[in-house]
């Protein structure tokens, strides 16, 4: 069966809008990011066939990014971290009364942004499976690795905690019996840990457990901004204002898609980069800030658009472009699903149907969140106390729902406590995780090299990974270089 | 000085990791299993250092010295943290012994009072319906079998699994 075959059955069209419905609202929730909303709703894949669990979790990635638009126009709070520029444009203008034009002008950039990148994944994600085949150990070892450099140098403000942060993840992955020759590391006589820690437990205690333990630390107070939020009755737009915005909306569409593909960077730093860009084209660049419509579709057109690019390397080498795209690798190793450059021989129909899933979770996401937002008042008018315990609850019971096995939430409570710290003091839980996702297969494909040619210097002697190398020499020596850069700037602003 | 802790603790940590990795056997192989958790965790030590030692550079002298004071245990927030980790430790510890229904009903609430929930009837009744609705979804709906509990919790929590 194809994958649009598999999405077009009802049931699977059902499990597709719930999966829509519930990223639109966790998503909307301030403090629940889309990794979070992935987190809280593997649990309820455990049961599905793997085709359709894939097609839920991307309505669900699609869905939560879009919802994050919502708080942020209405009430000023971004749902997620990507909605934080529509904050910006979006609040100003639902105060003077055009509520209703700046979430259509949202919605409809996110769904134009979503089936651009949908669109580009499934174009992109053949050829470079096609390239992925070709290559030996010594390649998958460097993609792994320019895949964590990236991560690293890209966070310029924190080079080294980022660093450090996903060694210590590689070093989480080495737990347990050793691949290649079986032997058991670091499990201290314990059986349990001979499978290694499960990611998964893992995740949810550093995404969610993390993240209640910091709103517990330092409360917001969604109840007060909800109150002087807008919440009288608003109008949708039609398409015409979409349109005068088209161009705005591919440019950032098209970055959102390349930023969305490079590891580690998801569509927090899309939405940003694309803020920042429309600021120096508009027209009018002294409103942006102060309520300019092309301010809303540049973030929202980019976050949306990084969700497909995110799938890129994810399907095509099993390398997550975003966390939320960790998740989904994880939740699919749970049902046997191994993504990479094989999928297309072995699995095919789970390229199609993701990008179907995500053709009709980016179409019903539009219609869904205009009827979220009109109720959405009131689900922000529920205290944090219930909120913040029932996702705890949600978080520990779908962890143990995962094994049914008491460890895993061991593994949760230890992640979590130390997780808040590790957050607090300035480390990277992103390139942990990723180092903890890439750092088995790194160590694998590394030995498995050398076993093969003898040493590392005859790595060099291929062409693909010698490119690869060069092309994570030139990221670092030009982050190396605008680190300095901006030092040097900074250091003459200072005299 | 809280960072400073959390690194040197850290640096310890794997330090320690460092000298159990000598322990792992190798078999004559080029680069066994020893040789990438020793050269991660090399990696891992030499940072770190580099980081404490950036981090004492950059701390005015009056701050250079270890006293409780550090992790102000007398501030409310940090009460209700570390108040909130042991509420959820004791969870996980009793969760096999009062069952799923009890203990995260027990949790809600305590979690709930924590944050800053105060009128009784809510606690009681949002514990009670969360658990029951949750019960419902992971339960009923994906056939996951949480634990029972001992005694008569366990024959209550088996009664409810075969309700539907």
């Amino acid at each position: 069966m194809t994958g649009l075959q598999v999405i077009l059955q009802v049931e699977v069209l059902l499990v597709i809008v719930l999966g829509v419905v519930l990223g639109v609202i966790f998503g909307a929730l301030p403090g629940v990011s889309a990794t979070m909303s992935i987190v809280l709703c593997i649990s309820f894949t455990y049961s599905m066939d793997p085709v359709v669990a894939i097609s839920f979790l991307a309505a669900v990635y699609c869905a939560s990014i879009t919802g994050g638009s919502i708080t942020a126009i209405l009430f000023k709070i971004p749902g997620t971290p990507s909605s934080a520029p529509t904050t910006l444009d979006g609040f100003p203008m639902a105060q003077r009364g055009e509520a209703g034009k700046a979430l259509t002008l949202a919605l409809l950039a996110s769904g134009f942004g979503g089936l651009l990148s949908a669109l580009v994944m499934f174009l992109l994600t053949q050829p470079l499976m096609q390239v992925a085949l070709k290559f030996s150990s010594a390649e998958q070892f460097a993609v792994c690795a320019l895949g964590i450099g990236i991560l690293a140098f890209v966070d310029s403000d924190r080079p080294l905690n980022t660093f450090v942060s996903a060694l210590i993840g590689i070093w989480i992955a080495t737990i347990g019996q050793d691949r290649l020759s079986y032997v058991p590391r670091f499990t201290f006589g314990s059986v349990k840990l001979l499978d290694g820690i499960e990611s998964l437990p893992f995740m949810i205690g550093m995404f969610a457990v993390v993240e209640i333990l910091s709103n517990i630390r330092n409360p917001g107070d969604n109840e007060a901004m909800a109150k002087e939020g807008v919440t009288g009755k608003f109008k949708v737009s039609g398409l015409g204002e979409f349109m005068k915005t088209k161009w705005t909306a591919l440019r950032s569409a098209v970055l959102g898609t390349v930023v969305g593909i490079v590891p580690g960077a998801g569509a927090t730093i899309a939405s940003f980069m694309a803020y920042s860009v429309e600021s120096k084209m508009n027209k009018s660049p002294e409103t942006m800030g102060h309520g300019n419509p092309y301010g809303i579709v540049a973030s929202e057109a980019a976050n949306n658009a990084a969700t497909g690019g995110a799938m890129v390397p994810l399907l095509s080498m099993g390398i997550p472009g975003s966390n939320a795209a960790a998740m989904m690798l994880t939740a699919l190793s749970i049902h046997g699903v191994q993504m990479g450059p094989l999928l297309l021989r072995t699995q095919p129909e789970y390229l199609s149907a993701t990008f179907m899933s995500m053709i009709f979770a980016n179409i019903a996401m539009i219609f869904v969140s205009i009827v979220i937002a009109k109720i959405f008042a009131k689900v922000l008018k529920v205290p944090y106390y219930i909120l913040g315990s029932l996702i705890f609850v949600l978080a520990l019971t779908g962890c143990y729902a995962f094994q049914s096995n008491m460890f895993d939430l061991n593994v949760l409570f230890i992640a979590g406590a130390f997780g808040y710290f590790f957050k607090k003091y300035g480390f990277n839980i992103s390139a942990l995780i990723l180092g903890m996702v890439l750092g088995g297969d790194m160590e694998y494909y590394f030995r498995r090299g050398l076993l093969m040619y003898g040493s590392v210097g005859r790595f060099f002697e291929r062409p693909i990974f010698t490119g690869i190398v060069v092309l994570f020499a030139v990221i670092i020596i030009y982050q190396v270089y605008s680190t300095i850069r901006k030092k040097r700037k900074s250091n003459g602003a200072a005299a | 000085m809280g960072e400073l802790l959390f690194n040197a603790l850290m640096l310890l940590f794997f330090l320690v990791m460092g000298s159990y990795t000598m322990d792992i056997r190798i078999e004559g192989e080029h680069a066994g299993a020893r040789y990438w958790p020793l050269v991660m965790i090399g990696l891992i030590v030499i940072l770190l250092a580099v980081k404490i030692w950036k981090i004492w550079k950059a701390l005015p002298r009056e701050e250079r010295r270890f006293s409780i004071g550090i992790f102000k245990l007398n501030e409310p927030g940090i009460q209700k943290l570390l108040l909130s980790m042991a509420w959820l430790l004791a969870y996980i510890i009793a969760l096999p012994y009062t069952g799923y229904v009890l203990g995260t009903i027990l949790f809600f609430a305590g979690m709930a009072w924590l944050i800053g929930a105060r009128k009784v009837p809510v606690i009681v009744l949002s514990s009670i319906g969360v658990t029951a609705a949750v019960w419902a979804v992971f339960v009923w709906g994906l056939d996951v079998h949480p634990p029972r509990g001992v005694g008569i919790l366990e024959n209550i929590s088996i009664w409810l699994e075969y309700l539907i």
